[in-house]
């Protein structure tokens, strides 16, 4: 088995974009939440941890990809790039660079469907040859390319070139726990020399909240945040021989939740990165 | 020290050919499709109007005497379907629970889809929300949504894992693989590595799937990705044919039991075979589109080879994707060609999607399944439909009737949107 250093940290969380952010904020105690961007009058939370920092167009090579990228697949992206880029890897990672994502669950954006619904009702019920005469075609064409989990880590692929192994597991922080120690045991057992590990998840939009909330995930001191982190994994003897310096962890004050929102199957990576942020290189 | 070996020791099927063993080899081996118009709902307006369903599925008759509890509060069509079959595979394994003790070294690992969205779930959850002016009363939704009348929270992932691990009292690593068409064949090759690492002795694995409901017909056909072939249902779906005209949606789901062998040795387990090597890559390409070279499913396929340590001329059949897409076929041919080479050029190739249509993310786990039977039964399934082959797709096909031939070892492929891509090693007991 082959040591396996973390040479990379890419994170995108309402504490802001990269490690030195999200150390920074933390060392400060600052707290990130704002009013979520839906209504939220009757409901039991009204704040959350938004990654307002993040312009997605920096992050990608056509803007046209924009179109077909959820929340979720913005967020990841960037921590991808964030992460090759801080390992001193952006372009030179190799095409078999592993990719081992915890995802969210399928949360589809209602309004996607709202006007393929409106056309289909026929006495206050639902009428499939309705749909299909009328509805179907008010249906957005590239919704189920955006409501699809795995997304996120298909964009994460093609923008940085990686078509090594990989993972997409579902539909929360157990599922991105896994995909991390998944990433640990391919590099160390010599299946890639180098993987991204870690999740992406948006609590903060309604379809992400109301499911959280439907499932428990949320309550006080655990508001809805949104965000990813993807830690680049790297067999120590391949760091090694390019100079590069393993991070080391060091403990966080406390939970992260209350001062950036739990952020579904993003948040354990979320909060890897933060420790690896504050504990800096060896 | 020598490396574990992932034995199969049972292995179930919720097919539209078969929901029996039996049913399935027979149905696989004598050319039969389960193509038709679709039952399931009024389809008449809808461009492709061809389904591959399974009939009178009743998950109760599956699963025995097994607690189900709230079942219906937590699982959709996909998850009765991956129950009955876990259920299934549990019984053909001879296994029922963990010994106590052991509970850790039993795992799971399912490759699961989208919401199998009923009608009425979309009748009640947005309908009343739905404005004269076309707009969305958001407020009204939302409310709903927080109650416990939302169905959005009957589609979980991972229900399917949980509900196994209560029958079984597992507290092994539990997979929602979540990879669209390579998540079956993913989920196995996740147990594989459990099993060759020492994670696990036991690992239930397997895929799950139904998207035979107006939405998600409907977002395949806005994809132009199904066949078109009404008049014909059973003629429909052609893979590899000139006259190709879209994939055949399919439902159901497969399970399969793999054990160490020395597990399996031990308790005097009958073996069906053996999951040989396991290969995965990512296109990097597009999320709905191949590699325009098949770079992505060359690399999954040497992988695989690389991984089961076996010589392309070692390799006895491959069970392609082959959708019947106009994209993925002649792609997937010339990656079995690239990955093969000259002394795998004769090796058989037939898709059994015709016969039992796409099952999306159960796909690669019923198709490890047809493995099974061709090694068990001497016999490879042929790829119906295929009368007149594209010359883009030059390969050896099993095609007319099934092909009698011993093998050692099948490959089995799984390409997904997202361009995640998976190849299996399944070979017969050694």
């Amino acid at each position: 088995m082959r040591e396996v250093w973390i040479t990379g940290v890419g994170v995108v969380s309402a504490h802001g974009l990269g490690s030195h952010a999200l150390a920074s904020a933390i060392r400060d105690g600052r707290r990130s939440l704002t009013k979520l961007d839906f209504p939220t009058e009757g409901f039991p939370i009204r704040e959350g941890g938004l990654a307002d920092a993040l312009d997605p167009e920096e992050f990608v090579t056509k803007r046209k990809d924009l179109k077909l990228m959820s929340r979720d697949a913005r967020l990841a992206v960037a921590a991808g790039v964030l992460a090759l880029r801080d390992a001193g890897l952006e372009g030179e990672a190799g095409d078999d660079l592993g990719l081992f994502m915890g995802v969210g669950p399928e949360k589809g954006d209602v309004s996607d469907l709202v006007p393929a619904v409106a056309a289909s009702r026929e006495g206050g019920r639902l009428s499939i040859p309705a749909f299909a005469a009328r509805g179907m075609e008010l249906m957005n064409p590239l919704a189920s390319l955006k409501t699809l989990p795995n997304m996120p880590l298909a964009h994460v692929s093609i923008r940085l070139g990686a078509m090594g192994p990989n993972l997409a597991l579902s539909p929360d922080e157990r599922a991105t726990e896994l995909a991390m120690e998944e990433a640990e045991a391919a590099v160390a057992h010599g299946e890639c020399d180098r993987a991204l590990a870690g999740g992406a998840d948006c609590l903060t939009s309604l379809s992400g909240f109301c499911l959280a909330w439907r499932h428990g995930r949320l309550g006080p001191g655990r508001p809805p945040g949104e965000g990813a982190a993807l830690l680049l994994l790297e067999a120590a003897e391949v760091a090694r021989a390019r100079g590069a310096r393993p991070y080391r962890a060091e403990d966080l004050p406390g939970p992260l939740a209350p001062w950036i929102g739990f952020s579904g199957a993003a948040h354990p990576a979320i909060c890897r990165a933060a420790e690896l942020a504050l504990g800096g290189r060896a | 020290m020598s490396e574990r070996r992932a034995v199969i020791t049972g292995w179930s099927v919720l097919s539209p050919i078969g929901c029996t063993r039996e049913s399935f080899a027979e149905a696989l081996l004598g050319g039969r499709t389960g193509a038709a118009e679709v039952r399931a709902f009024d389809a008449s307006g809808f461009g492709s109007r061809v389904a591959a369903e399974v009939p009178g599925f009743s998950m109760a008759a599956h699963v025995g005497a097994r607690e189900v509890g709230d079942v219906a509060d937590r699982a959709d069509r996909k998850a009765e379907f991956g129950l009955a079959a876990c259920a299934g595979a549990l019984d053909h394994a001879g296994l029922a629970e963990a010994p106590a003790g052991r509970e850790g070294r039993w795992a799971i690992s399912m490759g699961t889809g989208l919401a199998s969205v009923v009608p009425r779930e979309v009748e009640r959850d947005m309908v009343p929300f739905v404005l004269d002016d076309g707009n969305h009363d958001l407020r009204a939704f939302a409310r709903q949504a927080l109650d416990d009348r939302w169905s959005a929270s009957r589609h979980r992932t991972d229900a399917v894992n949980e509900i196994v691990a209560a029958w079984t009292g597992l507290t092994g690593p539990s997979a929602s693989h979540f990879s669209a068409c390579a998540a079956g064949a993913q989920a196995i090759g996740q147990a594989l590595r459990w099993i060759r690492r020492g994670t696990a002795d036991v690992v239930i694995c397997g895929g799950m799937d139904s998207m035979i409901h107006p939405f998600g017909m409907a977002s395949f056909i806005l994809l132009g990705a199904l066949t078109t072939g009404n008049d014909e249902p059973e003629r429909a779906n052609r893979p590899f044919d000139r006259e190709r005209n879209g994939f055949l949606i399919g439902e159901g789901a497969a399970a399969l039991i793999i054990e160490s062998e020395e597990h399996a040795r031990a308790r005097g387990a009958e073996v069906h075979g053996e999951v040989r090597g396991y290969g995965t890559s990512v296109d990097a390409w597009n999320v709905t589109a191949p590699h325009p070279e098949g770079k992505g499913a060359r690399l999954a396929l040497e992988r695989c080879l690389a991984d089961a340590r076996l010589a392309p001329e070692d390799v006895g059949y491959i069970n392609a994707h082959g959708t019947g897409t106009e994209l993925n076929d002649p792609i997937e041919a010339g990656a079995i060609r690239a990955a093969l080479g000259p002394s795998g050029a004769g090796v058989p190739v037939s898709s059994t999607k015709a016969a039992h249509g796409h099952l999306i993310a159960a796909a690669g786990a019923l198709e490890a399944c047809v493995c099974l039977v061709a090694l068990a039964e001497g016999a490879l399934p042929p790829t119906l439909n295929l009368e007149n082959p594209d010359p883009a797709c030059d390969l050896d096909h099993v095609r007319g009737a099934a092909r009698q031939s011993r093998i050692e070892v099948a490959l089995s492929n799984s390409f997904g949107f997202g361009g995640q891509n998976a190849s299996l090693a399944i070979g017969r007991p050694r």
